[in-house]
């Protein structure tokens, strides 16, 4: 079992398209996490959106926290933009930066980013994006997104 | 007609950077700048005074060689004045 990748949960475009979800919205919901994983789960992009959400399914398993630095629900993304550039549409934010210059965490592979603010399913998943192995001690510890941002969709 | 272009949803991954102990770091470097600021002033004077001490020596030796050949140059004079007076009886 590894983290191994980086992909957008197909239920996040479903329930979007579908107005499943009772209340995500991209474009305003300030409460989308940033929460860590260790390398023992397998994410599951088709999973169903249940399964998606913070702390359910194989989200429920090897979280990497520092209690006070990063904690377990993740750090909240600041500045979250949802926006379209001709064919592509970007979902993207500010780097991601631990609480303090103290965080410890363990060897970490990736992160669910999920949308705080959706309370059915709650916590809802959108995308999982994987970086390798990373790990700090007693440090600043910061996710700079990809240029091309946290995920896009193309059409 | 060509084909519809097919959709394509893309997690990218990010990078990471980590900054471990700043605050650890930073007070080594601040004690390492203290020790240096301290230990500086003192170098350069000891190695001023050491400069100062082969100095020293130097013309110490110098002295030495300027005394013997003076006294060398003195009996030489004393041993030609003696040989002249014994040869015109000055």
């Amino acid at each position: 079992m590894a983290f191994g990748t980086s992909k957008v949960f197909v239920y996040l475009i479903t329930d979007a398209l579908n107005r499943t979800s009772t209340s995500m919205d991209l474009n305003t919901d300030a409460n989308f996490k940033a929460a860590l994983y260790d390398n023992s789960i397998t994410p599951d992009a088709n999973a169903a959106a249940a399964s998606t959400c913070y702390n359910v399914g194989a989200w429920s398993a090897g979280h990497v926290l520092d209690a006070s630095g990063w904690p377990s629900v993740g750090r909240p993304l600041v500045s979250p933009t949802s926006t379209a550039t001709t064919n592509v549409y970007t979902f993207d934010a500010a780097d991601t930066v631990s609480a303090n210059d103290t965080t410890t965490l363990a060897a970490n592979f990736g992160t669910q980013i999920y949308d705080d603010d959706v309370t059915s399913p709650a916590d809802q998943g959108l995308c999982f994006l994987n970086w390798g192995s990373a790990s700090v001690t007693s440090g600043r510890f910061t996710i700079v997104w990809n240029g091309s941002g946290l995920f896009t969709v193309t059409v | 007609m060509t084909e519809a272009a097919e959709g394509l949803g893309s997690g990218h991954p990010p990078t990471i950077v980590v900054e471990n102990n700043p605050a650890a770091l930073s007070a080594a470097l601040e004690a390492s700048l203290a020790a240096y600021t301290d230990r500086e002033p003192q170098r350069q004077i000891a190695a001023a005074t050491e400069r100062v001490r082969k100095a020293q020596e130097s013309l110490d030796a110098a002295q030495a060689t300027l005394a013997a050949i003076t006294a060398e140059w003195g009996e030489a004079a004393q041993a030609s004045e003696a040989r002249s007076r014994a040869e015109f009886g000055g």
